[in-house]
């Protein structure tokens, strides 16, 4: 289909997937069983210019638009998500700092983030703080020039090889939600160490670690905006984010339907009414989610203010069509659909983590049912002044 | 659905050795692809691989029924060895029972009943060989990626195309210590990665007439007796996976606190345990009609399909579910629900594919 992209859009696509093909599809199933970060893979999309997308362009990048993460999450998982996930969690941990950091700390940080010589990661997770974000344990405490953080995060994408993280802390717990501050850490600081490395279902070459603070020093200057408004900016960051874990949810969905499309011509099926009808479904979703997914993408990046629940619009129906669409195109290839060297089996293991991370699915659908009630509140108050 | 006796005291005995035995093997079999050969021979004892041997054959007779709630119970716990046991029964013990001669029943089902042997079959589904007639027999040429069994490198039986058409085949039972036939452990599955899926790859392998199962060109008949009965232990198999995840799900939903709370007190969690209990429920049912009709020597064809497409879409959803209810922690191989959802993919797939199994039971509906 044709979603009418700006040249500049249309030419990202082309350099994406061709990265993608050329960088990343020898070294997918590498990855996957070593479990290895691909360090020097990111860095190299980092010189190709994949990096600057996600951030502004006064310092160093291209604008920070969501339309260009989602059409270079979609090129990259449409290969491997679990490198995708590698390289676009570095759009996550530096919204905070595009969207809410000073213009010291912009400077600082973000030129070095566009270029790839810095990774960034985001520390928000705890063990119990899941859903129950607002329910961090990790205490940013003020003395002198510095705030000490103590605590640890879990589940932590890219912690081990990054260099920059923007990590969530209570600087006041009495105040729960409202005593929530974000943080730019550098990690040398000291009192950073990474735990556990997790061994995973799927996007294994996204490593997951702990991220672990004892007594970490950060000077004050690296504060982000103002104490006890953390929560706020990290939720802003994650209406920003939202549209990438759809738009890597989608390029897995393209995948697993283009290698189970390839598969039945190769092996005779498409003549199979069953085959045909999944077949027609997959590729019919796969566009509604495209046509969803780029709608919020252009509403974020036209201007338009507060875009919570598209946003989880945006990741919701793509992670489930994902899961769906891996799925079936392994029951549509039978026993050959499980076995590794045919593809899909990856896919769906990568396809697992879209319903479940930067909040569950059923996380998704409590925010947008919250955010319908707030809409249905306003009607019927509106319709009450009326009569 | 009531059992009889004999079946709940094998249900307990079944538990009770999946819970001691096989539950400490099962994380190091799955990430390793080992073969649980040490329980399967604990297994032969306890009667389940000569399930469907008579007993002057050493074998223990179980009804279908006995079998399968066994399989469910062992595959609570490991699916790759219920896997095994059902492969060895449905697709190995049973086709020779039925179409055997004399010889080879000796030859080969008392040694299947003490697990001496554990066999299987190359489907025809995964089969990509070339048939030539030569004047001794067929010549196979060729590979088959997905034998169920092979890993042991016991008997196989295939099925070859031996006729002008394609549909015209015949079974054979090849013994393993055969040269032109090279059996490989698949180390790269999904999912059953301890159920020793293996490849086959034939060269100039000579099917000659003393190896014909039943009769030239009975192969389809043999593939479906085979494939039926199979059909109704894997609905079992994907019934104990869909059970086990479900059980681990509460279990952890029970505990895991959020927002001051057990989540199993949230709706959506509810929601989900409420179908995942009502499917499992239908598919039980489902499963078990199969195998009572099987028992009671009634026309099981359509149920025992059913069943199988049933239960193993459940399992696939079922354990879904339960990795979405262990929220990121699901996703780690520190729980055990990865692996259940790795297990369900392959229940579909494993002896026909959902589109074969929806074509079948629209052709028995329809009549």
């Amino acid at each position: 289909m044709d979603y009418f992209l700006t040249a500049e859009e249309q030419a990202l696509r082309e350099k994406t997937r061709q990265i993608a093909e050329e960088l990343i599809l020898p070294v997918r199933e590498q990855y996957d069983e070593s479990a290895e970060f691909p360090l020097e893979l990111i860095k190299e999309l980092a010189r190709r210019g994949l990096l600057k997308i996600f951030i502004s362009k006064e310092h160093g990048g291209t604008g920070a638009r969501i339309m260009d993460m989602c059409i270079a999450a979609e090129e990259t998982a449409r290969v491997c998500a679990g490198i995708s996930t590698a390289y676009a969690v570095n759009a996550l941990g530096s919204g905070p700092i595009v969207l809410f950091a000073s213009d010291e700390q912009k400077k600082k940080y973000l030129p070095k983030i566009a270029s790839g010589e810095w990774l960034c990661a985001f520390g928000l997770t705890e063990a119990q703080a899941g859903s129950d974000a607002a329910n961090i344990q990790t205490t940013a405490t003020r003395d002198g020039d510095h705030y000490v953080l103590n605590g640890v995060k879990q589940f932590i994408s890219n912690a081990s090889h990054s260099d920059v993280f923007t990590v969530v802390a209570s600087t006041d717990k009495s105040r729960g939600a409202r005593g929530i501050s974000t943080f730019i850490v550098e990690k040398n600081f000291p009192g950073i160490s990474y735990g556990k490395k997790e061994n995973k279902l799927g996007i294994k070459a996204s490593v997951t670690t702990e991220l672990v603070f004892e007594e970490c020093r950060v000077p004050k200057e690296n504060l982000m905006g103002k104490e006890g408004l953390g929560f706020v900016y990290v939720m802003r960051n994650f209406d920003r984010a939202r549209p990438g874990v759809g738009a890597i949810a989608l390029g897995i969905a393209q995948g697993a339907y283009e290698d189970a499309l390839d598969f039945a011509y190769k092996h005779d099926l498409l003549g199979n009414q069953y085959v045909q009808k999944k077949i027609a479904d997959m590729a019919c979703e796969i566009e509604a989610a495209r046509a969803l997914l780029y709608a919020t993408a252009r509403m974020i990046d036209g201007g338009k203010k507060g875009y919570s629940k598209e946003s989880s619009y945006s990741k919701l129906l793509p992670s489930d069509l994902a899961v769906r669409t891996a799925i079936e195109a392994i029951q549509i290839m039978g026993p050959y659909g499980v076995l590794k060297e045919y593809h899909v089996e990856k896919r769906l293991r990568d396809a697992k983590i879209t319903q479940i991370y930067e909040g569950t699915n059923e996380i998704q659908r409590t925010v947008i049912a919250l955010e319908l009630t707030k809409d249905a509140g306003t009607r019927a108050k509106a319709q009450e002044a009326e009569t | 659905m009531k059992l009889n006796q004999e079946c709940i005291m094998l249900q307990t005995e079944l538990r009770k050795f999946a819970q001691q035995v096989i539950l400490d093997t099962v994380t190091d079999l799955d990430t390793a692809c080992g073969l649980p050969s040490d329980n399967i021979q604990q297994l032969a004892q306890m009667g389940v691989l000569g399930a469907v041997i008579p007993e002057d054959m050493d074998g223990a007779a179980l009804e279908c029924i006995g079998l399968a709630v066994s399989l469910e119970e062992i595959a609570k716990v490991c699916a790759s060895t219920a896997t095994i046991i059902a492969a060895h029964n449905a697709l190995f013990a049973f086709p020779i029972l039925k179409y055997g001669s004399d010889e080879q029943k000796k030859k080969y089902l008392p040694a299947a009943a003490a697990g001496t042997i554990v066999g299987g079959m190359a489907l025809p589904m995964t089969n990509e060989i070339a048939v030539t007639k030569q004047n001794d027999g067929y010549r196979v040429n060729g590979r088959n990626p997905f034998a169920l069994n092979a890993a042991f490198k016991g008997p196989i039986i295939l099925v070859a195309p031996t006729g002008d058409s394609p549909q015209a085949t015949t079974a054979y039972v090849i013994d393993a210590d055969n040269a032109q036939i090279q059996m490989t452990h698949t180390h790269n599955t999904l999912g059953l990665r301890a159920a020793g899926i293996g490849s086959l790859a034939f060269t100039d392998l000579l099917l000659s007439p003393q190896n014909v199962l039943g009769t030239i060109e009975q192969g389809s008949s043999v593939v479906q007796t085979a494939q039926d009965f199979m059909k109704i232990l894997v609905a079992a198999i994907a019934l104990g996976i869909a059970q086990g995840a479900t059980e681990e799900a509460m279990k952890y939903g029970k505990e895991r606190i959020q927002f001051d709370q057990p989540i199993t007190t949230f709706g959506m969690v509810r929601e989900k345990i409420a179908l995942m209990a009502t499917h499992i429920e239908a598919a039980r049912t489902l499963t078990y009609e199969a195998a009572l009709l099987f028992d009671a020597a009634q026309n099981y064809h359509k149920a025992a399909t059913m069943a199988k497409h049933y239960a193993g879409r459940s399992a696939i959803e079922i354990t879904n579910e339960a990795i979405q209810i262990f929220g990121g922690y699901g996703y780690m191989k520190d729980y055990p629900v990865e692996r259940y959802f790795r297990d369900a993919q392959v229940m579909n797939v494993l002896c026909s594919t959902p589109a074969d199994d929806k074509e079948y039971i629209a052709k028995l509906t329809l009549g």
